[in-house]
């Protein structure tokens, strides 16, 4: 067994989650600094003293990336370990092992990187990064014990309090950097023991996704109201969304809701205005889909594919609204558009191309007058995530022109402008359309 | 009137043949058995018959219209129930009736309770909770309760204890046998199918390796379906 079977995991659904962790911890932690929001992050950069703030968000970067990278590894490995005669496999246990390690090393680099940047504390931060990102590999792989859980809640209550990790690692940087070695020893001794993957092994369910996101799941919210009646594309897409979510108030007004109401909190405490950007993102986990290929719908193929594009349109329609308020809300009430006048200037590069995409993104959906976004779930085969590459690159497209609008569209007016997003709407809207036709019309449904 | 017409009918996965120039006429009214190993290629044929898949090459006639093009008024009498359920997992199995119900307008109530009744189908439970033998009930429940003319079972009783298989083949043959429907069921429970499969269709490796009466087929290979099963996949290999 090679290790790329291990990377190779990345295709899994957690790894997708783990994807969008991954860009939480990059971008959420105190973007903007909560003591002086006027105040841009990247202003600090390569500075000598640093503020306050920046310490504080060193340290909850310090947290967070290594919980992040530390779920999706550990789930990753927790879901090759789980399958079954797992044990049988030849060298599961080292390969998952080294796998982990060498991500680990990523985190505690990335890790050292951003304290050197910012004048922090390196090692001592590796060794925090490395004690954490252990635990929370080892939780999901049958190992929890009381040490784990302690580890997990100091993390959350340092959080609060980061000047108490300043302090420690002000005091002794280098004891705590003796960690590094110990994480790596306990990761490697755990995930090595056949015990562990004996008992992980003989659990017939080995969650995909951690446990409070399954008890998040949305599914069952709402409730069916009435019989969907047959008949017109319009009765079918909402027999469509009582089959997501149980019907067309879930879809769009329960589960934007919570979802609204969950990012709120989130930003509250995080004092980010990056959640503004967060929201609409996550939106797509609860995007609409289509009829299920699984059950006989007494509907033709072509209706179906009517019934996909209203589905993907509708929910396009309201992820653009929400993402074009949002971009507008951050535009008016943050510092984030003075900080984006400055991209070019902006360091370190990742952190630029991060925030670039995600300011740009929304802005392409809302000047394109929403184009359609497929599912991004493999409900009829392949063709279904490479239709969603396809309009992810349409979008990447259209925000790398958005972003360099004042070349080519300040000769426009206002009137001229409307009709181009209007007949770029209308072209892509056409091509979605056309494309779904012909999809539905030769493709397997099953 | 033709119930299903399959003409040379091939379908490729990637490389893989999964039916290899099938053809089958079903035009009278009748229970069809069809046997075959692991991977035959049953689930394939039934899938190709109510229009989910679609031919490589080759044409598939459900109700005397091509299944590529099957519109409401075809596949409102075409009821298939799936190996594997595929059920909406986070609905009740109450609320999932409720909801297929609504699909048809010939939907029998009667009959749903009964079936609920007799295989006592818990409406309240969860169906991704559910075990699979109940998932099973209810994916037939579904498949039957429209009285479809062409009824597609795929391993409808592999999950089923065997009172529940004896029940549920008195219900398909009370409700259905005489009437106007095809019935297509695919099973490895070969003594089941003897009980009410008046015609055998036997695949093997994707190809139809035996058609033909029960009758017919018992007097050429012998007089139960095991040995007959055996001795014509053994013909055939």
């Amino acid at each position: 067994m090679k290790i790329s079977a291990y990377y190779d995991l990345a295709l899994r659904p957690m790894a997708f989650n783990g994807a969008f962790l991954f860009m939480l911890a990059l971008m959420l932690p105190g973007f903007m600094p909560p003591d002086n929001l006027a105040e841009p992050f990247f202003s600090y950069w390569g500075q000598e003293a640093m503020p306050r703030a920046v310490t504080y968000l060193l340290w909850r970067e310090t947290l967070i990336l290594p919980t992040a990278f530390g779920i999706v590894a550990g789930s990753m490995a927790a879901s090759l370990r789980g399958v079954a005669l797992a044990g049988t496999l030849p060298g599961v246990r080292r390969m998952v092992s080294l796998g982990t390690l060498q991500v680990m090393v990523v985190v505690l680099l990335i890790t050292a990187y951003l304290h050197h940047g910012f004048g922090g504390h390196p090692l001592a931060a590796m060794g925090v990064a490395s004690v954490l990102y252990a635990a929370w590999v080892l939780q999901p792989n049958g190992i929890q014990w009381n040490i784990i859980r302690l580890i997990s809640t100091a993390a959350l209550l340092l959080w609060f309090k980061p000047e108490l990790l300043e302090s420690a690692a002000s005091a002794a940087s280098l004891p705590i950097a003796l960690l590094i070695p110990v994480s790596g020893a306990w990761l490697l001794t755990m995930m090595r023991d056949p015990a562990h993957l004996r008992r992980q092994a003989l659990s017939p369910l080995t969650p995909q996704l951690p446990g409070w996101i399954r008890r998040a799941d949305l599914g069952g919210i709402g409730r069916l109201s009435g019989a969907p009646n047959g008949g017109g594309v319009v009765s079918w897409f909402r027999t469509a969304a009582r089959a997501g979510v149980g019907g067309i108030r879930s879809q769009f007004v329960l589960v934007p809701a919570w979802t609204a109401g969950f990012w709120s909190i989130f930003g509250y405490f995080l004092a980010s205005p990056m959640t503004f950007m967060i929201y609409p993102l996550s939106l797509f986990s609860g995007s609409l889909r289509g009829l299920p290929g699984s059950l006989l719908y007494p509907v033709s193929r072509a209706r179906r594919a009517n019934v996909a594009y209203m589905c993907a349109a509708a929910f396009s329609l309201m992820y653009a609204t929400i993402g074009g308020v949002t971009t507008w809300l951050m535009y008016t009430y943050t510092p984030f558009a003075g900080m984006m006048d400055e991209v070019p200037r902006l360091r370190p590069p990742l952190l630029t191309l991060i925030g670039v995409m995600t300011i740009a993104m929304p802005i392409a959906m809302l000047a394109s007058l929403w184009p359609p976004i497929p599912e991004p779930t493999d409900r009829v085969k392949g063709w279904s995530m490479r239709l969603f590459l396809g309009v992810v690159v349409y979008f990447l497209c259209a925000a790398v022109a958005l972003i360099n609008h004042h070349r080519f569209m300040g000769a426009l007016s206002p009137a001229q402008s409307l009709l181009v997003f209007a007949l770029l709407s209308v072209l892509s809207h056409s091509i979605f359309l056309f494309i779904l036709h012909r999809i539905y019309a030769r493709r397997d449904l099953i | 009137m033709s119930y299903v017409e399959i003409e040379n009918v091939t379908k490729k996965f990637g490389g893989k043949v999964a039916l290899d120039s099938v053809s089958l006429r079903i035009t009278t009214p009748s229970i069809v058995g069809l046997m075959g190993k692991n991977g035959s290629g049953k689930s394939t044929l039934l899938r190709h018959i109510c229009g989910l898949q679609l031919p490589t090459s080759g044409v598939c006639r459900t109700l005397g219209t091509d299944t590529a093009v099957l519109d409401s008024p075809e596949l409102s009498r075409i009821g298939i129930a799936h190996q594997h359920d595929s059920l909406i997992g986070w609905m009740s199995g109450g609320r999932l009736i409720s909801y297929v119900s609504g699909f048809y307008a010939t939907w029998d109530t009667a009959l749903e309770e009964r079936l609920v009744k007799l295989l006592e189908i818990n409406r309240d439970a969860g169906v991704a909770t559910s075990s699979p033998g109940n998932r099973q009930k209810l994916s037939l429940l579904l498949a039957v309760c429209h009285h479809p003319t062409v009824l597609l079972l795929d391993e409808p009783l592999s999950d089923l204890d065997p009172i529940a298989r004896r029940d549920v083949i008195d219900v398909l043959i009370e409700e259905f046998q005489g009437h106007d429907v095809a019935i297509v069921i695919s099973s490895h429970l070969l003594h089941d199918l003897e009980r009410i499969a008046e015609r055998i269709v036997c695949l093997d490796a994707g190809r139809v390796v035996a058609d033909a009466s029960l009758d017919e087929l018992k007097e050429q290979y012998g007089s139960n379906l095991d040995t007959m099963f055996r001795r014509i996949v053994g013909a055939s290999a």
